[in-house]
């Protein structure tokens, strides 16, 4: 943010994405390199965990309670998400 | 304070071992009473992979969590091994630039029911031509119970545990009574397609996991987090398969959160009691006239080391200097490609294919002993896009988030396990320095991968590749094994059973050779690995097998 003397919300996106990647390519265990990579983990947990995400990929979950009782059909098989197990309890 | 509790056996441990024999005392009339130093788990509430968050956790861990253990410096990296580093497409090396082997994780579970909480519910019979590997081949040790001796206790505890696969058993081409095998999910279609291209035989892999309801339990709904625990009481834990139905004889008690610390013995080479400590860290002893240990091939040899006295010195049980030598581990390889078709890789039963071609104890040029190959995305846990985000796509910002819509639900992965022969190099003893809560040494692993091991290891990673290929896959994404990374649910070896006092620790029913009313029933026990047969069901098998021999002693009235 020094470089551009404003904050980072501020900065235009071409002014982000460099200075993300200064800090992705900056030496390991300085400040910036682990703030980047940090962020970057947590960013990504958040988003691939949540509903949004999850559309994003295509992904129908969580796992339970529904399971996958199509599991041995292709993904693009029409009753392979909504198959639901027979004499269940 | 001494215990005033009237019981005919005590058995430290509620895994696989301590559960299934405390099934088979109890439901014969003899009273049962378990130590268990961790928790009960109840799946309805403890499993949570019903909500948003279950990505971000793997098996929920209750207090007081795993048992503490720690590593010795383990052997420098040869860089004639290279190829055999664990990496991934986001961080490369796993372990940079370490220049040793990295002791990551013995994986368990403290709890009722042990490590089979957490197990995919894998259920192999031994192949029997590696229960002869001393006479065979002239390593590790043979077996001193054969494959039929254990085949009537295999059966019980098929049944009890809800075993399901194929028709004829894997080996033997013997009928099973298996339930019906489960579908094999679309993911493994490829690789059972891949394997018929090789000539390779693809099978269904027997699982302790449900195909039908049974006995109030339903059918397995495939949503492959079995090793987050199964809320559904599909899977056969030992909790499950064995304390439940001990519990209803009225016969079998257990108390949760009592870790041992100390076996005393008495008179005419017998043991008398146990000293443990209660959640409120209190010290018993409880008196028993037979005791069983069931605390897995790490605690079980660091009980009996800890129980030194002037009668045993080096010990307990260690009349043969074997207690904690021979320690065995999961050898282990995983290689995980990208798939042109996205297959949704995240359904199905984690480990519902299995291919067996390897497996004979056989010997090559290059090693002795074989491997087994199975379907591993789901073993590898890349089910959910947090594991994607993280271990396969490399880079951030816009094209991230291009690669994981076309990445998500194409992953296939080719897990391997293989023999793993005992070293001298490789074993478990007292920690110096590191103490547990109660200020007793924690077990301390040595591991050492010789180069036959290596050379193993080497093949398996070989074969899991070509499999990927043949099965249509093109792009590595992760790879990881045991070379560089000790990460082992599988351990064995540490109290070998064998007919000889000189060489090993138990009878061929898990007695002590010297202390007439000390058992073991747990993997300590087994002389060779396997060739990539999961452990449980030979445990379990070996306990029942073990708990009938006691009620004949009991009858015969040798105590």
């Amino acid at each position: 943010m020094k470089k551009f003397q404003n904050y980072f919300s501020l900065l235009t996106p071409e002014q982000r994405t460099l200075l993300l990647k200064q800090a992705e390519n900056a030496t390991e265990n300085s400040i910036p390199y682990e703030l980047f990579h940090r962020a970057h983990k947590d960013s990504l947990k958040i988003f691939y965990g949540s509903k949004q995400g999850w559309d994003f990929v295509s992904y129908y979950g969580p796992p339970q309670p529904l399971g996958y009782p199509g599991h041995d059909l292709p993904p693009d098989a029409s009753d392979a998400k909504t198959l639901t197990l027979e004499n269940d309890i | 304070m001494t215990d005033e509790v009237d019981v005919d056996v005590v058995i430290v441990g509620a895994g696989a071992g301590g559960s299934a024999a405390a099934w088979s005392l109890s439901k014969s009339g003899l009273r049962v009473l378990i130590l268990e130093s961790g928790p009960f788990y109840d799946p309805s509430r403890d499993y949570q992979t019903n909500t948003q968050q279950w990505e971000h956790n793997s098996f929920p861990h209750k207090s007081p969590g795993p048992a503490p253990y720690s590593f010795a410096p383990m052997q420098r990296l040869n860089p004639k091994w290279q190829h055999l580093r664990s990496w991934d497409k986001v961080r490369g090396l796993m372990t940079g630039n370490q220049q040793r082997r990295f002791g990551w994780r013995y994986h368990h579970v403290r709890g009722v029911g042990g490590s089979t909480l957490a197990f995919s519910g894998e259920a192999h019979r031994m192949n029997p031509d590696g229960m002869n590997m001393l006479s065979r081949y002239g390593v590790a040790a043979d077996w001193p119970v054969s494959y039929d001796d254990l085949a009537p206790y295999y059966q019980q505890a098929e049944y009890q545990m809800g075993v399901s696969g194929p028709a004829k058993l894997a080996l033997s081409q013997q009928p099973s009574n298996y339930l019906p095998a489960h579908k094999i999910s679309y993911a493994t279609s490829k690789l059972a397609q891949g394997c018929e291209k090789l000539g390779w035989e693809w099978q269904a892999n027997p699982v302790a996991i449900l195909s039908k309801s049974r006995e109030g339990r339903p059918a397995c709904n495939y949503c492959g987090q079995c090793n987050r625990g199964c809320p559904r009481r599909d899977k056969g834990s030992a909790d499950l398969a064995f304390i439940n139905p001990a519990m209803t004889t009225g016969r079998c008690r257990i108390k949760t959160g009592c870790q041992v610390r100390r076996i005393l013995t008495g008179k005419n080479d017998r043991v008398r009691a146990v000293e443990y400590t209660d959640e409120s860290q209190q010290l018993h002893t409880l008196k028993t006239s037979i005791l069983i240990l069931a605390a897995g091939a790490v605690q079980t040899p660091r009980l009996l080391l800890l129980s030194n006295s002037s009668a045993s010195p080096e010990g307990l049980a260690n009349e043969s200097g074997q207690v904690g030598r021979n320690f065995m581990e999961t050898l282990f390889w995983n290689s995980c490609a990208l798939h042109p078709e996205r297959l949704d890789s995240f359904r199905g039963v984690p480990s519902d294919g299995i291919c067996w071609d390897f497996s004979n104890a056989q010997k090559t040029d290059d090693y002795i002993g074989g491997f087994r190959l199975s379907s591993g995305t789901l073993e590898a846990e890349l089910g959910g896009p947090i594991a994607y985000a993280t271990r396969l796509v490399p880079g951030w910002g816009a094209p991230h988030k291009e690669m994981m819509k076309n990445y998500y639900g194409h992953a296939l992965c080719v897990g391997a396990v293989g023999e793993s022969l005992p070293d001298d190099r490789s074993y478990i003893d007292l920690d110096p320095e590191k103490k547990d809560a109660q200020g007793d040494p924690v077990p301390r692993i040595h591991s050492h991968l010789a180069d036959m091991e290596l050379r193993r290891l080497a093949a398996m990673a070989k074969r899991c590749r070509k499999l990927l290929v043949a099965a249509g896959a093109d792009t590595l994404l992760e790879e990881y094994g045991s070379y560089d990374v000790f990460s082992a649910t599988h351990v064995f070896g540490t109290c070998r059973m064998g007919t000889d006092p000189e060489h090993s620790v138990t009878n061929a029913f898990g007695q002590s050779h010297r202390w007439n009313n000390l058992f073991i029933a747990d993997a300590s026990l087994f002389p060779s690995s396997g060739s990539g047969e999961s452990p449980s069901l030979t445990i379990a098998a070996l306990a029942i097998r073990q708990s009938h021999y006691i009620q004949q002693l009991i009858k015969a009235r040798e105590w």
